[in-house]
């Protein structure tokens, strides 16, 4: 009797209350210590380009002079041409030069650009010649347009400072982005594209015949499956 | 707890009651405890020091504030990054405004501006942060909806594509400038609009009102090796940014007001860019303004922005086919 009187009303409401927030606390605390959630962040592995996807260097960098390294011997053109000229009726039939594919329109001709009897330099409009480190003159006689362009600056790199007070400001010239004989623009591999936090890929927005839009604000299709490490194979097929 | 059932007061503390309270005190501090533990996780210097906090504007700053603050920062990035540098701060120049513009029937799409930026302008390469978007356009639209800005061909230019970067176009009528509640964010004399890192709160209300997407948040603390950092710095464009505050293209400030050319430029292999001062009337990018076809990317929202984008009468890919079944019957 003396047992239940005593024990009963110690085990009131404020006792389990005490109990349960103490045990909920220790609880919490062990949680938080423990911190099972770790942040784990979205943000995928750096990615660093190498060095030639950002260089500065132009894509070609030509001689402007008129000479041919062989087995470490320089020659000038004329050293040879002088010896074997060649008619400039025939076509090419070439032993030497073989590494040259011509691709520039309607010229297939070397004489089209090249002076016949002075081989060291351009063909001008009639007999004058135009010097190889000048090779803009010689582009200008079909290209007005653009070399009206490229001499204001519009058409082709400016290198250096934007303005001649500051520094030297260097012009890129033709053939320092363009093969004269093959004068189309070469393609290039384009350098990683954007990776970043908010940014998914979207294969439902493909229509079935054209490339991938991807929205990347659209966040709420982060679940669906990645594709973006197989978009040429994708792109491929019809 | 011990000293009151010490004095005797037994009868209102029994030995249960006792125990039940003090584990709940003991619980409660554990708990308080752990709820502070995420501050175990802090480093040295992710609470600012006190020069920082009391930092003013940039505005009001004085010429000793101000190199006072360059030489902190200049100590901050050293210890954080382990590269010594000097911090600049180069002034606007009287007379010049800068414009840029952009050949849209040159670009090929190569991205070479976007990873020179990102070199100069030490971006955060994880998470990434890249101030220049490439969109790869349909050709014969100019609906950015339908944009890409994923493509990854093995080479570009693609017949049916056209490329179009998009960056900050520096406005004369900024709309992030006008929605940011602290103006930390401002236009500067020659047209650059810039943000002091030390001022933004990260509301990122600037990100929301562009219209062309060109502000950037560093979500997380920006991470770049220690080797691809670029020491020519300066406190109002490339200098590291912290986590939680917006960055953007500045033009490349610390480069362009010492007269060179913007890293995105120097490194284009198709000459595409053209950079310069508008108000000189010899400079390329005023001759382009009077005599190119020009085009002005959402030019109906008003922001006169100082990036144009340019035409050529003939460009050399406009005999390209535009489309592929054009391209199979010829082949």
């Amino acid at each position: 009797m003396t047992d239940a009187s005593l024990s009963k009303p110690q085990v009131d409401a404020l006792s389990v209350a005490f109990y349960t927030i103490g045990f909920v606390f220790l609880t919490v605390g062990c949680v938080l210590w423990a911190n099972p959630l770790r942040f784990k962040s979205p943000a995928k592995p750096a990615v660093y380009v190498e060095a030639k996807m950002r260089g500065t260097q132009p894509v070609r960098t030509p001689q402007l002079a008129p000479v041919l390294t062989h087995a470490t011997f320089t020659y000038q053109c004329s050293d040879c041409h002088d010896l074997f000229p060649s008619s400039d009726t025939s076509g090419r039939r070439l032993s030497f030069h073989t590494d040259i594919t011509l691709a520039h329109g309607i010229n297939d001709r070397c004489f089209n650009c090249h002076h016949q009897t002075d081989r060291n330099a351009f063909a001008g409009y009639r007999t004058e010649s135009i010097p190889f480190d000048k090779p803009q003159l010689l582009c200008a006689k079909c290209h007005g347009p653009v070399y009206q362009d490229w001499l204001h600056g519009v058409h082709g790199r400016t290198d250096g400072y934007w303005n001649a007070q500051f520094g030297p400001v260097r012009r890129l010239k033709c053939i320092e982005c363009h093969d004269p004989h093959t004068p189309a623009f070469a393609s290039l591999k384009p350098a990683p594209g954007p990776n970043t936090l908010r940014t998914t890929t979207h294969e439902h927005d493909k229509p079935a015949n054209h490339k991938p839009n991807r929205n990347p604000l659209m966040i709420w299709r982060k679940g669906e499956p990645q594709h973006a490490s197989t978009p040429d194979a994708e792109r491929n097929t019809p | 707890m011990t000293s009151a059932s010490e004095n005797g007061n037994s009868v209102s503390m029994t030995r249960r009651g006792f125990l039940a309270k003090s584990t709940a005190g003991a619980a409660g501090v554990a708990a308080l405890a752990a709820s502070m533990s995420p501050l175990r996780h802090l480093a040295d210097d992710d609470l600012p020091s006190m020069e920082e906090f009391l930092q003013k504007h940039y505005k009001e700053m004085t010429q000793e504030d101000k190199s006072r603050t360059l030489a902190r920062i200049a100590n901050e990035v050293e210890k954080r990054h382990g590269v010594s540098t000097t911090i600049a701060d180069p002034a606007p120049m009287d007379g010049v405004e800068f414009v840029y513009a952009l050949n849209i029937s040159r670009c090929i799409g190569c991205r070479r501006c976007v990873h020179a930026c990102v070199k100069e302008n030490n971006q955060s390469r994880s998470p990434e942060v890249q101030y220049i978007r490439v969109l790869e356009m349909q050709k014969g639209s100019t609906d950015v909806e339908k944009a890409n800005h994923h493509y990854n061909p093995p080479a570009v230019p693609e017949h049916d594509s056209y490329y179009m970067p998009v960056q900050c176009h520096q406005c004369a009528k900024p709309p992030c400038v006008k929605v940011c509640p602290v103006e930390a964010t401002w236009q500067e004399p020659d047209g650059l609009t810039v943000i002091d890192y030390d001022w933004c709160i990260g509301c990122r209300y600037c990100e929301a009102a562009c219209p062309y997407w060109a502000r950037r948040f560093n979500f997380q603390e920006p991470s770049i090796d220690p080797e691809n950092i670029n020491p020519n710095m300066a406190y109002l464009s490339n200098r590291p940014r912290r986590k939680g505050v917006m960055e953007k293209c500045t033009y490349c400030l610390q480069r362009t007001r010492e007269g060179r050319m913007p890293a995105c430029l120097e490194a284009c292999p198709t000459g595409s860019r053209k950079f310069g001062n508008v108000l000189d009337p010899d400079s390329e990018v005023a001759y382009i303004l009077r005599h190119k076809r020009i085009f002005i990317f959402k030019e109906a929202v008003g922001t006169l922005p100082r990036f144009f984008y340019y035409f050529d009468e003939r460009g050399s890919r406009y005999h390209e086919p535009t489309a592929k079944a054009e391209q199979g019957g010829e082949a």
